[in-house]
């Protein structure tokens, strides 16, 4: 009797472990801050464009700063509303939560300082800021398992090394295909995602 | 050996099905009825009548809201019911030999 309990005890820790590890990886984010910012960022990269083929470059700085703050202030704001709906794991969510707060303080921080000091130049801010970007998918996509957006990181480094050589508008038009492929079409595919896990049908 | 008595286990989490609703909400923190009902391949009847009991049972909670106007279930355990779960942990540990 007692070697059958044990074999049943042995069975239900095994059965908890493996709801748990299945768990573990769930988290469902609705995708907003994606798309919102992958929007904003196209509406930057095109502004920038204009403004510097019209020569007032130095109202580059304050287009900048009025767009990322529009950024910040959704992700403060209504995003930080919306979390009550992100659902999953606490430490997962909590960890990709880190990894992308990070990831959009240094692009601000590059962003900012690095133009404003003049040791990024214009051209180049995008490459800079998508090989950053990069890192945020790939380590999401990692910690997730999700392997499609785990590959979407090569998409950002691929393109960057791309727009680390070249300028003007060929380099404006790869940045917003870019945007649109591999920022707000995921945004669009999470927020369906999102969606599916409370659809009761 | 302990002076464990398996009849001492709590029965409403003894359930194969409610067994594993209270490890995924171990894991998840909070999960839709969708995310659950996928986590542990339930049928929708089923998975109600026993997330009903455990509800009844005070270790699950529910907050009802709405997505996209469509009315949401978000469960997630209490503190009665995490502390009865690790207690049924604690059971099954002690049961096996050291």
């Amino acid at each position: 009797m007692p070697k059958q309990e044990n074999q049943e005890a042995k069975e239900q820790l095994a059965f908890i472990k493996s709801i748990m590890d299945d768990s573990q990886k769930v988290v469902a984010d609705n995708g907003d801050g994606f798309i919102l910012w992958g929007i904003l960022i196209i509406l930057a990269g095109i502004s920038s464009f204009i403004l510097d083929q019209f020569q007032l470059n130095q109202f580059q700085g304050w287009m900048y700063l009025g767009i990322v703050g529009l950024g910040w202030l959704y992700m403060m704001t209504i995003h930080r509303r919306a979390k009550k709906y992100s659902i999953g794991n606490p430490l997962t969510k909590k960890i990709i939560d880190s990894i992308w707060t990070a990831v959009l303080i240094s692009m601000t921080l590059l962003g900012f300082v690095g133009g404003v000091s003049d040791t990024i130049d214009l051209d180049h801010m995008n490459a800079v800021m998508y090989t950053v970007l990069g890192t945020a998918y790939f380590l999401q996509g990692v910690i997730t398992g999700k392997t499609w957006v785990r590959n979407l990181a090569f998409g950002w480094w691929l393109g960057s090394i791309t727009l680390f050589f070249i300028t003007g508008l060929p380099a404006t038009i790869l940045a917003v295909i870019m945007m649109v492929g591999l920022q707000i079409i995921p945004g669009i595919i999470f927020n369906r995602q999102w969606k599916a896990q409370f659809v009761e049908d | 050996m302990t002076d464990f008595h398996y009849q001492q286990i709590d029965d409403l989490i003894h359930s194969r099905i409610r067994l594993a609703i209270m490890a995924a909400l171990t894991s998840m923190g909070t999960a839709s009825f969708t995310l659950i009902k996928k986590t542990v391949g339930a049928t929708d009847g089923n998975l109600s009548v026993h997330i009903r009991k455990l509800e009844e049972g005070g270790y699950v909670s529910v907050e009802k809201s709405f997505v996209d106007r469509k009315p949401v279930s978000i469960y997630s355990l209490t503190d009665h019911g995490t502390s009865a779960f690790k207690t049924y942990i604690k059971y099954l540990e002690n049961m096996l030999p050291s």
